[in-house]
């Protein structure tokens, strides 16, 4: 009975032994190990296409690169979602030449005189959406949510940028730069005048 | 000084009740304050005890949350901050226009990748399924002159002829344009949902895909024609004669130097 006893301590303690070299073995191995979950983040090769091309002539005398920040807050009973985005969009002020009167250039003496078009915002999409930053994302948000956040961003740049100051400032510029421009071709006294005239 | 000093002492005497008496209302006061106070800690006992106290904390808090909240348990607010505003001044005659339309796509499976026991792996997981999207965008390439540096080094006049020439064309990315109303996703069941930083990654990616097009397009050329064909009447304008009219340019133009850098 007492020799039984023995063995059956012996054989414990030796299996004991070796169930924690055989842990510490496979701990060693394990150790160095890196695992991780990943996707490819690239896109597909796609074609673009042109969908049109057109002759325009727009003259640009200011440009008004601008960033804002919009955010969004959705209320929810436990937890609020959040969306953050910064839009970057550049505004185009100058005229458009395609509205230039085929009397637009007038002879008064020895002074050229250049009624030109008002000066206006040259594109209506100004905001280069595809640049957008994603700043804060929590929770989810559909296509609707981001269209909305970017009408915003559209709203505020205009309210930001297109002020009576800087469309008389880009008619300040084009006087200046038309008048120097038609110097250089030859006539020494220019006169500009703009179809409708800023106050 | 007899008089003074009985002023004092009476002006002294008065002052002293009026003390005594803001004293005794403040004792009052305190004594009210007490019994409510000892009043209010017998209820939050006898509820405690009852557990009714932690039932009318829990039925504050849900009561301000569903107040926050609007009748569909949602409720959106909005904010904006202004970062930066840079203006510049130029003079840019854009005589081409091209609208260019893309599709993005990106599909991925989720892969095992590491390194295990000295060696690399790299295992698909298709078994937790897919994720795939696709983002329709539409891109504003232009073309323009800058007249911004025209001196007399870019007119030749010889009596009654006229040379312009004009200095390289440049093409800009304008604007690009998101169409959110048709982007497409397929999320397999055990995959997370494509992120907000995820999306803009894949549209940048498309934005840098079209500016490594646009040298392939023939937009340079159609800004070449279409200057002259604006400069022309207006010179024309000015009383010169249309064959007395020369636009060129510069003949050793490499299309691979036009894009301008800022629009990288």
């Amino acid at each position: 009975m007492k020799k039984n006893r023995f063995w059956i301590i012996a054989v414990g303690t030796l299996a004991f032994i070796l169930f924690l070299l055989a842990v510490f073995f496979i701990y060693n191995k394990v150790k160095s190990n890196d695992i991780s979950l990943t996707t490819d983040d690239r896109i597909d090769v796609t074609p673009q296409q042109i969908r049109s091309m057109r002759a325009i002539g727009q003259w640009e005398f200011l440009s008004i690169s601008d960033e804002e920040m919009i955010d969004t807050i959705r209320r929810g009973i436990f937890f609020d979602d959040q969306l953050v985005r910064i839009y970057y969009g550049t505004m185009r002020l100058g005229i458009d030449m395609q509205q230039l009167r085929d009397s637009a250039f007038t002879s008064r003496g020895d002074t050229l005189v250049v009624a030109l078009p008002p000066i206006q915002l040259l594109d209506n999409n100004f905001i280069d959406e595809a640049r957008t930053r994603s700043f804060i994302s929590k929770g989810e948000w559909s296509g609707a949510d981001r269209e909305a956040l970017y009408r915003r961003a559209r709203q505020k740049m205009l309210r930001q940028c297109l002020t009576l100051e800087n469309l008389r400032r880009a008619q300040e510029i084009a006087d200046e730069q038309i008048s120097d421009m038609l110097r250089v071709m030859g006539f020494e006294h220019v006169s500009i005048t703009f179809d409708t005239t800023l106050p | 000084m007899m008089y003074e000093s009985m002023l004092c002492s009476d002006s002294m005497t008065k002052e002293h009740t009026q003390s005594l008496m803001i004293s005794e209302k403040k004792r009052r006061i305190l004594k009210q304050t007490d019994f409510f106070f000892v009043f209010l800690q017998q209820i939050i006992k006898r509820m405690m005890k009852k557990g009714l106290l932690w039932l009318l904390v829990v039925g504050c808090w849900l009561s301000v949350v569903c107040c926050q909240s609007t009748d569909n348990g949602q409720e959106t607010v909005d904010d904006g901050q202004l970062l930066i505003t840079q203006i510049q001044q130029c003079s840019r005659l854009y005589t081409a226009e091209y609208q260019i339309h893309k599709i993005v796509t990106h599909d991925d499976v989720l892969r095992l990748q590491g390194q295990m026991t000295g060696q690399d792996y790299d295992i698909a997981l298709p078994v937790l399924g897919d994720r795939k999207i696709a983002i329709p965008m539409d891109a504003t390439v232009k073309a323009y002159i800058d007249f911004g540096g025209f001196s007399e080094q870019n007119v030749e006049r010889d009596g009654e002829r006229i040379t312009i020439i004009l200095p390289d064309p440049k093409v800009k990315l304008t604007s690009t344009k998101i169409d959110h109303d048709n982007v497409k996703k397929y999320v397999a069941l055990l995959r997370s949902d494509f992120t907000d930083d995820e999306i803009s990654s894949y549209e940048q990616q498309g934005r840098a895909a079209i500016l490594k097009a646009i040298p392939e397009m023939d937009i340079v050329e159609s800004a070449r024609k279409n200057a002259a064909r604006i400069l022309i009447p207006m010179i024309k304008q000015m009383g010169f004669s249309e064959r007395n009219i020369t636009i060129t340019f510069r003949k050793d133009l490499n299309t691979q130097t036009i894009i301008e850098r800022s629009t990288e």
